[in-house]
């Protein structure tokens, strides 16, 4: 009995010694790891689970790197494995997941996932275009870009088929293209026409929304002027209009309205007079008032940079051949007039008469006057031109009239 | 009693005069307080214009695309929003605060990387990572300039992962990634991005003509002929620690070059400060003095091992990319210089290792030693640990193992041969030396005498197992600054001493055993 109770306590003892180089040796054995699912693809949205089979009981964890960060995943025991939820946020997102299960910083086992775009959910659009306005005339474009997700909010796997749907007048198209590099595009290209091009995009079942660009008519090309006056006269009274023809481009769509059109006009001595006008309906007018006395104009209209006009040439004639100029008592008080028009009547208020001093060949001073009631009247005081002799030139339609040596 | 009175008055006038200046004073602030408002641009959101913050190596590899050609200052832009993008996301996941994310990512981007944020807060991780090159190719840019798709080809990124403050693990990952960026509010937004199985890099290694030192089986070979280092840690008498100064002087470094040489020695290790030579952006002036001091030591015939990243101490993993620019520019133009012997990547850092962290430092170590490496592949790399204990680290990434040795000479050997016994790389004593600062501040220094008796000892040590090995230092110094040895009296005494010629240009008596 005593010898048995010895034995059985040297047995014990065997065992427990036994167990203890047991558990030594299996902590110092080397964990190594299996992954027991292999998939390797997932469609995004869906759960990810991982299944590892280590040889010895130890606790790992996964570190998880994807497109947007990396995260740490705790394991969960199932059926002596360790199994690993990747978390909703990971596995949303397109992209390679690498993931390393490591224990105590040794990493055990590596990998690598591949989350793609989520093919069963309704996909999204994103369209962008731009430039939101273009020209007519086939040469200038807009870029439509389709960027078209999951419900995810990942871009769609490449050679996705696109349509690209189009209306502009009586025109309505649909292109296809194949996604690359997470998008579809197209150029447009304006018609001849100028006018409003709706785009709108399809992914599947998805429409995207309308879409606007403004097609602006093109350049203007070289257009014609006229002049529209009362009468032919150098009144200095009168306005005389200058018109252009409709001003279109080149695919006959009448300019935008605003254009801005510059008449400039050259006089016989070589003076240049400046007006502009906006175009409305293609149409711009400028105004100028004639000239007070006989002169020639050469008239030529510019759309800055794009277009021009023929050249216009206008003459207009004098309204008078003479005038009569009296001297007061004292030579003081000079009276122009009666300052008669073309059919003899007087010229209406605010003809220009000039009436220049000049003393031994020197000029004094140039008086500028008005008509009123067709008279013009100058007065030379006294304390401005001290008693002598004076030459006076009066000027008036282009007419001049010399008196030398006039006492004052 | 008239004059009592006349106390009481100066007394209490001067105490109302004082109370008045307090008031005044007092309102004066408050009034500039309430006039100093916030800046009014600070209401507009422009973009962020402070000093770089971000600079891994980022080239453009291919810029062709099938959308439009690309403005030289839109892909400026764009390289840099993209960066920012990173270092955004980087501090954000390392803080666990959304902060700038907003500005770089668009509203639906931004949200994943919120929920990131909040699964880490839940787990209580912090991710600390930096990304250290980018090879961007644009696969797009659109006829309105409004949005981009690039890739960015085989990034490398290095990762700390830390739970409940602890470190989790450690890791570098190459990647690249297919980004949709749009331009909004003035800032180039990520608004897609997509980790792709990265293609195989190419790394093209440049052929030098130079002959560069060769290391084999635990010897250094130029020219195919076995080298010893025999060298002296180098800093001008007048301008200790500030070679590189106003006062830097061509005349005195070639005479100082003149008597290492006559002395029989072979190597300098010269300092290279981190900040003063102007951090990611190199000063071209400091660069050009260092290349002076390279060309004399190279018509001197003498060998510089270039001790870079003197003073830094950040190691921060948001502060990486910075340093890789100031070692890229450094070793990149240093490189075929005849004169470098090996890149020493940073003086006694293991020093830093209580108050930065040892593992910040030397993650920061290893990485700055594979950049060297890349810009340099052939030169051998080494760091200047301050013990012999610390020879051990990094062991398999250096080249040459160096370490610096101030103990006792009775101590030296057993602990020479603990670190021979672990690596068959070259070792080189690399800072050594006893100050004869025996005096008022050291009643128990060593005197001249005992000085050079030290060399003469160390020296027969030194001989006995064939240690390469480099003294500190040339000449006894005037002024020492005090960010090297602080600012007690008698630990800069100790640091004036360490010379074989005195601060009157005498040699003293070490000067016999200088080649040791």
């Amino acid at each position: 009995m005593f010898l048995e109770r010895n034995y059985i306590i040297a047995y014990l003892f065997g065992y427990i010694l036994s167990l203890g180089v047991g558990v030594s040796a299996s902590a110092q054995k080397k964990i190594s790891a299996f992954r027991q699912n292999d998939q390797t693809v997932f469609e995004a949205g869906t759960p990810v689970k991982l299944v590892f089979k280590l040889n010895v009981e130890a606790y790992v964890e996964l570190f998880c790197l994807g497109s947007y960060g990396t995260t740490v995943v705790k394991p969960i025991k199932e059926s002596g494995n360790s199994c690993f939820i990747i978390p909703s946020h990971i596995v949303n997102k397109r992209g390679v997941l690498d993931y390393q299960l490591f224990h105590e910083s040794n990493i055990l086992y590596k990998g690598s996932l591949t989350i793609v775009a989520n093919t069963k959910t309704k996909p999204q659009i994103a369209s962008y275009i731009g430039p939101p306005s273009i020209l007519a005339g086939g040469e200038d474009f807009t870029m439509l870009v389709v960027s078209p997700t999951d419900s995810y909010g990942n871009p769609l796997v490449d050679n996705t088929t696109i349509e690209i749907k189009h209306q502009f007048k009586e025109v309505e198209k649909t292109i296809e293209v194949l996604s690359k590099d997470f998008i579809g595009w197209k150029n447009l290209y304006s018609y001849r026409e100028s006018g409003k091009l709706l785009v709108s995009s399809q992914v599947q079942e998805t429409p995207s929304k309308e879409l606007a660009i403004e097609v602006f008519p093109s350049q203007a090309i070289d257009f014609e002027i006229k002049i529209n006056r009362k009468h032919n006269y150098a009144d200095g009274n009168q306005i005389s209009t200058l018109e252009t023809s409709v001003i279109t481009d080149r695919n006959n769509n009448i300019v935008s309205d605003g254009t801005l059109v510059e008449f400039m006009i050259q006089n016989n001595k070589g003076h240049m007079l400046k007006t502009q006008g906006a175009t409305i309906s293609g149409v711009a007018k400028g105004r100028m008032l004639h000239p007070s006395h006989p002169e020639e104009w050469q008239i030529q209209a510019y759309v800055t940079g794009m277009a021009t006009s023929n050249t216009l040439k206008v003459v207009y004639r004098a309204i008078t051949e003479d005038y009569t100029v009296t001297f007061g008592p004292d030579n003081r008080t000079i009276t122009v007039g009666p300052l008669q028009s073309f059919m003899k009547q007087l010229i209406p208020d605010g003809a220009v008469v000039k009436l220049e001093v000049c003393r031994d060949t020197i000029s004094v001073e140039q008086l500028i006057e008005t008509s009123s009631n067709g008279f013009v009247t100058f007065v030379l005081p006294v304390d401005f031109y001290p008693p002598g002799k004076y030459d006076l030139k009066v000027l008036a339609f282009g007419i001049e009239k010399t008196f030398n040596t006039i006492n004052l | 009693m008239s004059s009592n009175k006349n106390i009481y008055r100066i007394g209490l006038i001067s105490v109302f005069l004082i109370i008045n200046l307090v008031i005044l004073f007092a309102i004066s602030q408050i009034v500039s307080y309430f006039s100093s408002g916030a800046d009014r641009a600070s209401i507009l959101h422009l973009a962020v214009k402070n000093e770089e913050v971000y600079l891994p190596k980022t080239i453009w590899v291919d810029t062709i695309n099938p959308g439009r050609p690309i403005e030289k200052q839109t892909l400026e832009t764009l390289k840099g929003d993209y960066l920012k993008g990173w270092y955004v996301r980087n501090i954000a996941y390392q803080n666990n605060d959304p902060l700038g994310v907003a500005d770089y990512y668009t509203k639906s981007a931004r949200e994943t990387i919120y929920e990131h944020i909040k699964d880490q807060k839940s787990k209580n991780i912090k991710v600390i990572s930096t990304t250290l090159d980018h090879n961007l190719a644009l696969d797009f840019y659109s006829a309105d300039g409004q949005l981009a798709i690039l890739t960015d080809r085989h990034s490398r990124a290095y990762q700390r992962i830390y739970q409940n403050e602890q470190l989790l693990l450690e890791t570098y990952n190459n990647a690249s990634y297919k980004v949709l960026l749009l331009l909004e509010d003035g800032f180039w937004k990520i608004r897609h991005i997509v980790k792709e199985v990265p293609s195989v890099a190419n790394d093209t290694v440049a052929k030098t003509t130079v002959t560069i030192p060769k290391i084999k089986n635990g010897h250094i070979y130029i020219d195919k002929k076995p080298f010893v280092i025999k060298g002296i840690n180098y800093y001008p008498q007048a301008t200790p620690w500030n070679i590189f100064g106003n006062e830097f002087s061509e005349t005195v470094i070639t005479k100082d070059f003149d008597i290492i040489k006559n002395a029989g020695l072979n190597t300098l290790r010269v300092f290279v400060p981190y900040e003063e030579f102007g951090k990611a952006e190199i000063i071209p002036e400091k660069l050009q003095k260092l290349k002076k001091v390279l060309d004399i030591a190279a018509r001197k015939e003498l060998k510089v091992i270039l001790t870079l990243f003197d003073f830094y101490g950040n190691y921060d993993t948001i502060d990486w990319t910075l340093t890789h620019r100031h070692a890229e520019q450094l070793v990149r133009s240093l490189k075929n210089h005849p004169a470098i012997l090996a890149w020493d990547i940073k003086n006694e850092p293991n020093l830093d290792f209580a108050s930065r962290g040892k593992i910040n430092v030397l993650a920061w170590l290893k990485e700055m030693i594979t950049q060297v490496k890349a810009f340099d592949p052939s030169h051998p790399i080494t760091i200047g640990w301050s013990d012999l204990q610390s020879a051990n680290l990094l062991k398999e990434e250096l080249d040459l193992i160096s370490f610096h040795y101030y103990g006792s000479i009775a101590d030296f050997e057993k602990e020479y041969h603990t670190i021979r016994s672990k690596t068959n790389k070259p070792l080189v004593l690399q800072e050594y030396g006893l100050p004869s600062n025996f005096g008022l501040w050291a009643p128990l220094g060593a005197s001249e005498q005992a000085q050079a008796t030290y060399y003469r000892d160390f020296g027969a040590v030194l001989k006995k197992h064939n240690i390469q090995n480099i003294s500190w230092t040339l000449y006894d110094f005037d002024n020492i600054p005090s960010r090297v040895a602080g600012i007690l009296p008698w630990r800069r005494f100790k640091q004036k001493h360490f010379g074989f010629i005195d601060k009157d240009g005498h040699k003293k008596p070490s000067f016999e055993f200088i080649k040791n």
